[in-house]
């Protein structure tokens, strides 16, 4: 059935549909770690298999999103994320059943891989493709900040869940919640019917990894995206300990938290708005840079009350601001055809700084007895990765110039 | 005294936000901006979510145990412990 639709109205439906998508698969996917202690006294299980799973379902997000990416541009958005809300379902499903510990860990990677369909790879690729270049960085924000509410949103209502029914039966809900994706994920495919959607077209898949792999500004913003998931995984994961070392009271954990969460919706639009008027690298430079001072200035500062809360603040404006921008930089550069295929590659850099920044912080503090050498780490890759968007070309590649002319 | 002080740190960030705004877009008045989301629109936008999330966040934290929220907030960040 062919459905003809107003030009006008296919950014609107593309942008509450992937919004949808990443609310509802961030929030799923942020509420694993409820399962962690139910599952791991099922099983009978330190919790070692459990965090081996989670770390695996984070690296299989990295692996599949580029997958995913090329998949979705390929045979389109839409038939990408429904393939990605299967496979999160039947995680869901194979994870409420499980027996063994090879169970659990399969789960884990099915679901990861699934959340990478429909993930951002996917959904900013579909996103880029429809809306105009004048806000397009905004629109790329605003489907952001939905994934950022879906995981302070659907994390609290699926600890409820856990406690009203078992943790088993949660999760089979948690799968019907999922499927309420497929619905939207049909929303994605008017992004190939959008008029901006067919600029680069005529390139193949081959074509495009090796333009991409040969641009200079290509491979340091995909080592830049590497700085970004190394600072927020660490800080996510440590950050709680480190409050707790510093003898604060008690409810600034959860107030510092909060904060962050809060200003992450705020500056992921934030920085869509500003990314649209300004300079989208120059802007990530700054970024990255902010988060070297802001990390310094907290080594320094006495650690009170209220250090810690504005730390929580400024740093949830520059947590997940770096995601707009860097989608927005390759959609500028190399259009919005492969957009997702590549994001998807950048993001698996990410993963890899995800992976290390979590890792390594553990491994330091276990060594040293304090953060101090990350913390000093964290700075220094922050200005590094400053100084590498300096040199990123922020215009169209050749080949995408010559097909707007 | 949590509220207080979380209001305080929310209210210096937010002025760091408006300041910056207003700058930028008194600063690209010049070029063609008419496409694109007017600041006056985007700026209420974004103050209304800031109250709204800050209502919600306090309130929860007021009436519903903190170390609930800090759980829940933890597990969405992914920390395992």
């Amino acid at each position: 059935m062919k459905i003809s639709i107003d030009q006008k109205l296919i950014p609107i439906i593309v942008i509450v549909g992937g919004g949808v998508l990443l609310l509802v698969s961030f929030g799923i996917r942020h509420s694993f770690g409820l399962y962690l202690l139910p599952i791991t006294n099922h099983l009978n299980t330190g919790r070692e298999v459990f965090g081996f799973a989670a770390a695996l379902q984070v690296l299989m997000i990295g692996i599949g999103s580029p997958l995913f990416g090329a998949l979705s541009d390929k045979f389109g958005s839409g038939k990408a994320s429904l393939l990605g809300i299967a496979l999160v379902i039947l995680g869901l499903a194979w994870m409420a059943n499980v027996q063994t510990t090879f169970d659990i860990i399969g789960a884990q990677a099915l679901c990861g891989l699934g959340a990478a369909g429909c993930g951002t790879a996917v959904v900013l690729g579909a996103v880029g493709r429809s809306v105009k270049v004048e806000n397009r960085t905004l629109s790329l924000g605003i489907v952001m900040a939905a994934g950022s509410f879906g995981q302070f949103a659907v994390v609290p209502f699926t600890g409820y869940l856990i406690e009203i029914v078992s943790w088993s039966q949660s999760l089979v809900y948690l799968s019907f919640f999922a499927a309420i994706m497929i619905i939207f994920s049909y929303a994605l495919n008017f992004s190939e019917k959008s008029e901006s959607s067919k600029a680069g077209s005529s390139q193949t898949i081959k074509e495009a990894l090796k333009e991409a792999f040969q641009s200079k500004s290509f491979n340091l913003l995909t080592l830049g995206f590497f700085v970004c998931g190394f600072h927020v995984t660490f800080v996510a994961v440590h950050l709680p300990a480190f409050i707790e070392d510093e003898n604060l009271p008690f409810w600034v954990g959860g107030w510092a938290l909060a904060l962050i969460g809060l200003f992450n919706i705020v500056g992921t639009l934030y920085f869509g708005y500003l990314g649209d008027r300004l300079s989208k690298k120059n802007l990530l430079a700054l970024l990255y840079s902010l988060r070297s001072l802001l990390f310094l200035v907290f080594i320094f500062l006495p650690k009170t009350e209220l250090t810690v809360l504005l730390f929580a603040c400024v740093l949830g404006i520059l947590w997940l601001s770096t995601v707009p921008l860097t989608s927005g930089i390759i959609t500028v550069v190399f259009g919005p055809y492969y957009m997702s295929m590549l994001y998807g590659i950048a993001f698996f850099s990410h993963q890899i700084g995800s992976f290390l920044g979590s890792w390594l912080g553990g491994r330091i503090y276990d060594t040293y007895g304090s953060y101090d050498l990350i913390w000093w780490i964290s700075v220094a890759l922050g200005f590094i990765a400053a100084l590498m968007h300096m040199p990123i070309k922020e215009k169209a590649v050749q080949r995408f110039a010559n097909q707007q002319i | 005294m949590a509220i207080i002080i979380a209001a305080i740190a929310l209210l210096l960030c937010w002025l760091w936000i408006e300041i910056t705004l207003f700058l930028i877009n008194k600063n690209s008045r010049e070029l063609d901006n008419t496409k694109k989301v007017s600041y006056a629109k985007f700026i209420w936008v974004l103050r209304s979510i800031i109250v709204l999330l800050f209502v919600i966040t306090t309130i929860y934290m007021y009436f519903f145990e903190n170390i609930r929220l800090q759980k829940a907030i933890e597990y969405c960040l992914g920390i395992i412990r």
